[in-house]
Formats: structure tokens, sequence, C-alpha cells
């Protein structure tokens, strides 16, 4: 992809935002719909507004509307969906798209073709991006996170990386943990790195933490070395972070990222590997990772870039 | 403790072929697969595969000096092109292929595989090319010699050959050229799949280098850099590892091709043994054979005698590394005689312990006697007074004292006073420890044995040790090694192999044989020789077949039997299986083989069996026990 990120920044909340926290009236808002308080947290900012085309994404076609909108069911169609609606719906061709999305309750998947898309919309102009995230009140961990038929894979073909040495680069992990017990662990074990490099989470609910370092305890205990810890609402530390390591990792081995965890961090690993052709970006298909009906708590933290179609790495 | 885990151990894959070469141990699998002739070698995860093929290379052979390694080097025919393959590597290709038709698909993907082997093949070219640094006769070992108008000329060659515009005619040149090539196969391929559908000519202009036949590419490749350095009966292998990530039409092409390969270019093929490989449609005519086209080296030990000779090979070659083992030390003097014997189909008991444990046996012997009827009847016929026990090899019961001794101690450790009851207690663990024990349960599976060597020995204070380790040491660190396994057996990915898919979940399956095995044990009437392995039914659904095959693919499950199918198995329908003694601790399961049940039997639902105990892993360490540190 090749492309830049530029002019980051970032907010962090402590009360409910405001329009004017999340970056303004965006073009496009990409939302998840749902029951739960967590879909609505930003979404509201929205409601009734006209001038923001908002595409929902539904978990299950059968889920009940809140309101009557049109969300966008299956995943293979929300590329589709959003390169069109800022083809069609968005004046003109040459200036900034403003584009919010909340990843706080999208599956990964979702996630993964709505950056997709904002790439390949960067490639003709550029995206101003603001990303938002609501921080979920803690609840214990699931036991049954696996279902039964799942693979390991890049999280879409756009985020699978490449090389020029084939397979002859080694290959080195970049994994941020979840409390998922078990997961991560599989998963590194799976593709048998040269390296593991660990983030851990940390955030306001240190409940949270305590469970990711019980969960994982094998990982991060062998690992020591290479293991640091991010704070979940410090999205653009966290950004700078890892692409320097990622961008490190690259110049020697194929870097592979395993993003379990909160999902902006997720969202973040998508942006890194926007700019590092290297770096892929995997996850366990047919994972169960829905927590999107849990509270929202009061923190929140919105991520604002630019992504623009420059084949520099700013 | 600390918390040394599986991931620690040896992995070739990131290893360069120094460090490969620096600790390597040939068994007598090597020298199955290092000769003139083309082989597939068959192993499930961890057992060893990537660094035999990675010591078949110029680089290895000449960076190791081992006893054995003139021998090899003297034999060995040919020139080594390792050609490295990864799970990753696999999923990148495949995705090349998102948004692409099928007939695309097969040529992207193709093109990218060979493109991959063609940079091993002008590496392997260079490796004969560079002498090493150190002026010893076995750093000259391949070393060839052409003046540059040679090298030129057949580089250039080559480049036609391959369809390479080189900036420069040498063999970086060649290497940067092929580099250039992989990112233009990801730019084209991310093209087509925006633009309209195309059709073969189109893709075929827009990238010329399309459709270059693997095997041909290699073999006119090798031939020419022969003549240039005036070697022209000169031969090379392919050394293909972890091919089942392959493009299935690839796969094809070179497993047929062993039937008719060229004298030129030898194949040695690393495959797992139920890879999407064992179901390719091959005709009886293109079918290569056994013997005759290939020699099938397969990496897992059906008697355990030889896994113990390859693990005390291994644990001497990398003893340095343990740097709390007393350098001068056997293996048996730091990890200590077995407890109990490991029972093989033999019959026989071997085990230098018996002598040594008498009074703990007798013990055990007659306090499960006391609450189990069928066991005092079971003594009573055979003529077996728990009293004055004798095992040893001259005294009339001394084999089945031997050989019960083990199953005598876990249904003595799990069951309870009352019929069909268990016993509420803490596992019964000792029977994993001490060195036989240790091989055993490594399957000579090398990263499996470092991994345990890893775990006990690095919790020992650096100069206070003691040797033999504290059994209670060994069996933590085992029980706990092999929860790891069965917490990545959990996690196992099912829907991974192309053909193979399962909704059965891996560890669940093998969860369910493991409490049959261990209520059989346990809670059914006692028997010499309860079962510990089984067959699989010829209308096992296609679902557990496939979990069965992942476990196999994990190293989970061991087959009695021979691969049946070209380089691994097709069905497993018919064949004998035994859970992976890494398994035991967790499953609490003696090390044995013993009788066989169908496999539909030990998966059915028993009425009576209470379920197994989950017990915590710090709840493992026997209460008498004490730790020999704070």
């Amino acid at each position: 992809m090749g492309l830049a990120i530029s002019n980051l920044s970032q907010r962090v909340l402590a009360v409910a935002p405001s329009l004017e926290e999340v970056g303004g009236k965006p073009d496009i808002a990409v939302l998840s719909v749902g029951q739960g308080r967590r879909h609505t947290f930003f979404s509201r900012l929205f409601d009734g507004d006209a001038n923001v085309r908002v595409l929902t994404c539904q978990k299950a076609p059968n889920t009940k509307l809140p309101k009557a909108v049109s969300p966008i069911s299956t995943v293979p169609s929300i590329f589709d969906c959003v390169t069109a609606a800022a083809r069609e719906g968005v004046p003109g061709t040459t200036n900034a798209l403003k584009f919010f999305v909340d990843v706080s309750c999208l599956p990964r998947t979702t996630i993964a073709h709505v950056f997709a898309a904002v790439a390949a919309i960067a490639q003709a102009r550029p995206v101003d991006l603001n990303l938002a995230y609501s921080l979920a009140v803690y609840a214990p961990s699931p036991t049954d996170w696996a279902s039964a038929n799942r693979s390991i894979c890049p999280v879409h073909p756009q985020f699978s990386g490449w090389t020029s040495e084939g397979a002859s680069a080694p290959l080195d992990v970049v994994v941020g943990l979840g409390y998922e017990k078990g997961k991560a662990l599989g998963a590194v074990e799976y593709l048998e790195p040269r390296h593991r490099w660990i983030y851990v989470p940390e955030s306001p609910e240190d409940k949270y933490l305590s469970e990711v370092r019980n969960h994982n305890k094998d990982l991060i205990n062998s690992n020591q070395g290479r293991t640091s810890h991010y704070q979940v609402l410090s999205p653009v530390d966290t950004y700078f972070n890892l692409r320097s390591l990622v961008e490190g990792i690259a110049r020697e081995a194929r870097p592979v990222l395993l993003p379990f965890g909160p999902k902006l961090f997720f969202a973040i690993n998508l942006l890194v590997a926007m700019t590092v052709d290297e770096a892929a970006v995997w996850h366990v298909n047919g994972e169960s990772d829905d927590y999107g009906e849990r509270r929202p708590s009061r923190h929140s933290a919105i991520m604002s870039c630019t992504v623009g179609g420059s084949v520099l790495r700013t | 403790m600390s918390n040394v885990t599986f991931l620690d151990p040896f992995n070739a894959k990131a290893m360069t072929f120094r460090e490969v070469a620096a600790t390597f141990v040939p068994s007598s699998k090597f020298a199955e697969l290092a000769g003139k002739w083309n082989a597939l070698l068959i192993g499930p995860r961890g057992s060893g595969k990537t660094t035999l093929m990675k010591m078949l290379s110029v680089e290895a052979l000449r960076a190791w000096s081992g006893v054995e390694a003139t021998s090899y080097r003297d034999g060995v025919g040919y020139t080594g092109i390792y050609v490295p393959s990864d799970i990753a590597w696999g999923e990148m290709v495949k995705s090349l292929s998102a948004n692409l038709n099928e007939s695309a698909t097969n040529f992207v993907s193709a093109s990218a595989f060979v493109t991959n082997v063609l940079q091993s093949v002008v590496m392997a070219m260079q490796s004969r090319l560079i002498s090493g640094d150190v002026q010893e006769e076995r750093t000259q070992y391949r070393v060839a010699t052409c003046s540059p108008q040679q090298l030129e000329f057949a580089i250039a060659e080559i480049a036609e050959l391959w369809r390479l515009t080189t900036r420069s005619l040498s063999l970086r040149g060649l290497a940067n050229a092929l580099g250039l090539r992989l990112l233009d196969i990801k730019r084209q391929s991310n093209l087509i799949a925006a633009g309209a559908p195309l059709s073969s000519d189109d893709i075929s202009n827009r990238m010329p280098y399309i459709g270059l036949p693997l095997v041909e590419s290699v073999s006119g490749a090798v031939e020419l850099f022969d003549q240039a350095i005036g070697d022209s009966g000169g031969v090379w292998a392919l050394l293909l590892d972890e091919f089942e990530v392959a493009p299935e039409h690839l796969q094809a092409e070179v497993l047929t091709g062993l039937r008719a390969s060229s004298r030129k270019v030898l194949f040695k093929v690393a495959l797992a043994p139920c890879g999407p490989h064992t179901l390719l449609d091959i005709s009886d005519a293109t079918r290569p054979t056994r013997e005759n086209d290939y020699k099938q080296v397969e990496l897992w030990y059906a008697n355990k005698d030889d896994a113990e000779v390859f693990c005390t090979q291994l644990f001497e070659s990398r003893k340095k590394k343990w740097t709390s083992v007393p350098q001068s030390s056997s293996a048996e003097d730091v990890f200590g005689v077995s407890g109990y014997a490991i029972v093989d189909e033999s019959g026989e008991a071997p085990s230098k312990a018996s002598y040594g444990r008498g009074e703990l046996w007798r013990h055990e012997f007659a306090q499960l006697a006391e609450k189990d009827r069928s066991f005092k009847l079971f003594l009573q016929e055979k003529g077996i007074d728990p009293q004055a026990l004798d095992p040893s090899p001259y005294a009339p019961n001394g084999n089945t004292i031997r050989k019960i001794a083990p199953v005598v101690a876990f249904r003595n450790a799990y069951k309870g006073k009352a019929e069909g009851k268990r016993r509420g207690r803490k596992p019964f663990n000792s029977a994993y420890g001490g060195w036989a024990a240790i091989c055993a349960m490594s399957e000579g599976n090398p990263r499996w044995l470092i991994g345990m060597i890893n775990g006990i020995t690095a919790n020992l204070p650096k100069d206070s040790a003691r040797f033999p380790v504290s059994v209670t040491v060994q069996q933590y660190q085992l029980a706990a090694l092999s929860h790891a396994f069965a917490e990545i057996l959990q996690t196992a990915a099912t829907g991974q192999l192309r053909g193979l898919n399962t909704n059965e979940p891996v560890f669940t399956t093998l969860q369910k044989i493991g409490k049959y095995f261990h209520n059989r044990l346990v809670l059914d009437k006692f028997v010499e020789d309860p079962p510990m392995s089984f067959t699989v039914d010829d209308d096992v659904p296609e679902n557990i077949e496939n979990a069965l095959r992942i476990a196999v693919n994990h190293g989970a499950l061991v087959c009695y039997e021979s691969p049946d199918s070209l380089g691994g198995y097709s069905s497993l329908k018919g064949k004998r299986f035994r859970l992976a003694y890494f398994l035991a601790p967790e499953f609490k399961l003696p090390l044995r083989k013993s009788k066989s049940v169908s496999l539909n039997t030990a998966l059915a639902e028993r009425e009576l069996p209470p379920p197994l105990e989950q017990m915590p892993l710090q709840e493992m360490l026997p209460s008498q026990e004490v730790l020999p540190w704070g």
C-alpha cells in the first residue's frame, strides 16, 4: 500500500463526547448497530443529520434495529459500500474526505474491510480519519471464545504483507495481548516465529490488565526482553511506538502482527500495515470477540490522522 | 519457578545454517534421507524436518564439525538447494489470489512459489562459489571455481531461461531481479483483482514470466551452472521444506514428478503426515512408487529404544547449553532412573529401577489389594503375595510385577475405597520422572525434548543443584509442559488445511479418548493390560477423522502403522493410534503401549465414570515432597 499517515493527534475523554471532540461533522461515518449503550456512545452524535452519510454495520441480519437504518450485514459488501459512498455521495474528488469510524463494537473483519476501503480511497484523495473508541467496563473473559471451525490467517488480503525475499526472510510476530486464555499462545505457536514481540494493554480498567497478565503469563514470562506495555487510550503514542518497531523488523524479517485485545489497538495495527508493505495483520478467523453489549466506561479516545497516497513514509 | 515454555526451545526455521550445524546430531533418519535419491520426509510439527533439510545444504555441511560430518560430506553427492517455506508464506501467496478467477489464481500463486524456489537456487549457486572463512578442509566442501566470462555466459543464459531482465550478469544480479519479480507479482495481482476479468493471454502479456515450469526452470539453470564450473555430471537436490503449504497443483507436479525425475535434480520433500497432499488425486499411471522412485523417511520412533538412543545423543550434543548440568554427567545421572517401567508391546518390562522400588511397590500393591477386590483376585490367581514382591527377572512373576507396577500405582492413586468411585486426591505424576520417561514423553521429537530439559534445568540453582534432579521438580515441569501442549491443541486451527476442515474441536476429541482410557485404568475390573490405544472404525465421521488428522500433524497422536500413501496417511480408517506420551500427565495416563479398542467405543459416553478432576497446576505438587530450595 505504501500510504502516508500524517497529522496525528489524540483526545482522551472522561465524559460523554461532543461533536467537536470527535473531529466535527464527517462526510462518512461507519458505526456498529446493536442494543447496547456502547453502540450508541458515539453514533448519537450523528442522529438525524442528513449531511452525514452513515454506514451501519450489523453483526447478524436479524438484529433488531433501534431506528430506520439500512445496515450492511455482509462483510464482503463493506468494501464496496464504503468506496461507493466516497465516490458517489461526497462532493469533490480531490478534497480530503472526512471519515469517522467507531471501532468499539465492530468485528475485526469489518474493521479490516473498512480500512482496506480507506486505503483504496486514499490512493486517489486524502482521507481525514477519526477513529473513536469507547472503553468497556471490565467483565470477566469468556471461556468459549473459540468457535469450532477457525483458522489463523491474514485479516484481509490487503493486509497480508509481502516481501521481495519470499520465504527466505525470518518471521517475527508482534502480539497484542487480549484476555482470552490461550488465544495468543496458540496463534504464536502456530506461526513458529523467530522472535515474539509482546504488547500488553493498560487502561483505567485495571482488572483487565491483571486478567491479561494471568491468561498470558507464559508468553510474557518467556519474552521479558521483548515485552512492552501500551496505554489503550493513548493511540498516537502506540502508533509511533508500533510503527517504529515494525519498520525495524521489516529490515530483516517478515513482520506478522497479531493484534488481539482492544479494537483500537487492532485499528492502529492496520494503520501501521498501511505504511509498511512487508507487514501483515492476522487474526483468528471464526473467533467470538463480540463484546459490544458490554457497558461503556466513562473513558473514550479519539485518534485523528490523515491517510494519503504518498509512498513516502512520514 | 520459572515458566520456560514450549516457545523457547529450538526452532530451526529461525536459525542460520551454521547455528543448526553447531548442535546437529545425525540420527538414523538423517542417513535415510541424505542419500542420492528422491525422498519424502514425513513428520509432525517440531519433529526436526527443517533441521534435517537444512543440514543437507552446502552451508550447513561446511559448518558441521561433528564426528560423522566428514563421512556425510563425502557421501552426499549433490548440491542441496534449501527452499524455505512456512504457514505465513503460504497465506501470503494465497492472499495474492483474492478476487482472481481460478486459472489466474493458479498462475499467480505458482509463479510466486516458483520465484521463491529460484531465489533458493541462486543462493545455492552462490554457496558453491564462496568458500568458508576458516581454511579447513570442511570449508572447502563443494567449492567450485569458474572464470568470470564463463559465469557471465551462464548467467545470461539462465536469465533468458527464467525470463529475467538483469542489471548485471552476476548471481547477485539474478537474485535482485527475482526480488523485483516477486514485488511485480504482488503489484500485478492487485491490478488484476481491481480491474475487469482477464484471459490467460492477457495475464501472460502483463506477466511474461507466468507459467514458468518449476522442474525445467531448476534443472535447466543448474545444467548451465555446472557447465560453467566444469562439472557437467553434477547433481542437485531441491530440499522443499513444509511443502504442504504450496499450491495444490504444484504439490501434484512435484510428487508425480518423482516418478520421472531426472538424474540431474533430486527431490527431498518435507511434509506433514496428514497434509492435503495425501488427498491429491494422482492416478496409478503417474503415481510414483516407494523404493523404486523415492524413499520415505518417517520422523517418529515406533520403537522407544531407538528414540532413547537419539535423545541421549541430543542431550550430549547440547549439554553445554544447560549450564546448571555437570558436563561430565550422563542424562541418567542428571534425571535419574524412571520409577516405573515404560511398557512396550514386547510384553517385557525392562526397568533398572525395579529393584530399588521394592518397598514402594509393596506398599502400593498391598494398599490397592485392600480396597480393590478385582486386584486382590488377580494377585491370588497369579500367586503374587504383595508382602513378598520379587520383581527381579529371575522370579516367576518378576516380569508381570514390573509390567503391572505402573498400572497398580495409577489405580491406587486414583481409586476410591468404594467400588466404581475415584479417590479425591492430588494427581499421581511420579510416573513421569527419570530419563527413560522423559525420552518416551518426547517421542524422539527434538523440540519437545529440548523444551522439557530447558524447563527442568532452568529452575536448578547454579552452583548447588543436586542430582539426579528431584522427581518433584521434574514432574512439576513435565506436567506444566504437557498442560501447555494441551492449551495449544485447544486453540489448534481447524479450518486451515485444504479439504481437511472440521467442526470437531481437536482437543475435545483427544480429551474424550484420554478420559476413556483413564476410566478403564481406574474404574473397571483390574486387568494386566488395560487398553491404551484405539483403532479408527470404518464408519468414522469425516469430521472426527479430520480432527484426528490435525492431531497427528501436531504430534498429539502416534500411529502404529506406516503411512499408506504418497507422503502420509490418505485414510485413518483401520489404523491404530495412541495418545502421545507427552499428553500422559494431562490425561493422567501411564506411559504404556497397550491393547486397542475401537475409536467408537472410546468416544461413546459411558454411564458410570464421573468427570476427570480439573486440577489446577499448582496443586499438582505432591504434599509429601518438599522442594530443595525456597
